[in-house]
């Protein structure tokens, strides 16, 4: 079953994850300049990030891969990475 | 007369559901693309026991109809699907095996003699299989991160850098090499029980 989503409407929430994850890599970059234990941390959440962009970007929402809630699973997922990230 | 300044260059990419790929040209013509009476596409799979698989040609000219080649010749380039290809004339499976593929692309003029026609050779992964299950893989994080969440988080990036190091080895060549990245790739997705895309 392929997703209810429109493509345009998926490419933006991929879109808004990745600005998301600019942000947090500001950040991090900051962090990491200062030598602060920290950056470690932000790092591994900036690789999540990643990850989940990787999972979603250029995917065909025509295709059955990834199912809806695999889909909104991760939606879900990053944006609870950055609610908990100091950007 | 034969082609006077060409250099072919032709590029593949597979379509994520491993059921054609979109070919493009990236020839330097010498303003001579239009003389071009034969184009055609073959490809090759070697499989792990380097046994080669050939597909019959795909024209991209056939008769005096051009409008395949025409696609190829711009950006936006032809798209071959795995329901037009054949070999030895029975229909190819319906999805691209995963693995080592070289694809030529022929090209005449009507001058050249059989077998002695400029080619290119594209050396490709088609690894859309791998990509598919790749992208499954995230679905297993959780949040907050501990032990084991960081090195799934490790492991699914790595998985990534793994692919594409796969598709550089092809890129150059390397068969023996892109068979062992590939080996890794599959042991992991074993580890994480990832299950197959098709």
């Amino acid at each position: 079953m392929s997703l209810v989503i429109a493509q345009t409407e998926f490419d933006n929430i991929v879109l808004g994850i990745a600005d998301h994850q600019v942000r947090l890599g500001i950040v991090t970059a900051a962090l990491r300049r200062q030598g602060d234990p920290d950056a470690w941390r932000r790092e591994e959440e900036l690789m999540m990030l990643q990850n989940i962009i990787d999972s979603l970007r250029d995917y065909d929402v025509d295709a059955d891969f990834l199912t809806d809630e695999n889909i909104w699973y991760l939606h879900e997922l990053a944006t609870i990475v950055v609610e908990n990230c100091p950007i | 007369m034969a082609y006077s300044d060409f250099s072919p260059e032709t590029h593949v990419q597979e379509a994520q559901d491993g059921m054609g790929f979109k070919i493009w040209d990236e020839s330097e013509w010498n303003g001579e693309s239009d003389n071009t009476t034969i184009c055609f596409v073959t490809v090759f799979f070697i499989n792990d026991s380097e046994v080669t698989i050939e597909y019959d040609p795909y024209e991209l000219i056939s008769g005096a109809d051009k409008t395949k080649f025409e696609e190829y010749l711009d950006r936006d380039g032809h798209i071959i699907n795995l329901v037009d290809l054949t070999i030895g004339g029975v229909a190819a499976p319906e999805r691209f095996e995963e693995g080592y593929y070289v694809i030529r692309v022929t090209y005449d003029d009507g001058t050249y003699g059989s077998g002695n026609e400029p080619y290119y050779d594209n050396a490709q992964a088609f690894l859309a299989k791998n990509r598919c299950m790749k992208r499954k893989m995230a679905v297993l994080l959780v949040w907050p991160l501990t032990e084991a969440g960081y090195r799934l988080n490790r492991d699914i990036f790595l998985q990534g850098l793994y692919l594409e190091v796969a598709e550089n080895a092809v890129d150059l060549g390397k068969k023996v090499q892109f068979r062992t990245i590939m080996a890794l790739v599959k042991a992991v997705f074993n580890n994480y029980e990832i299950e197959e895309c098709w």
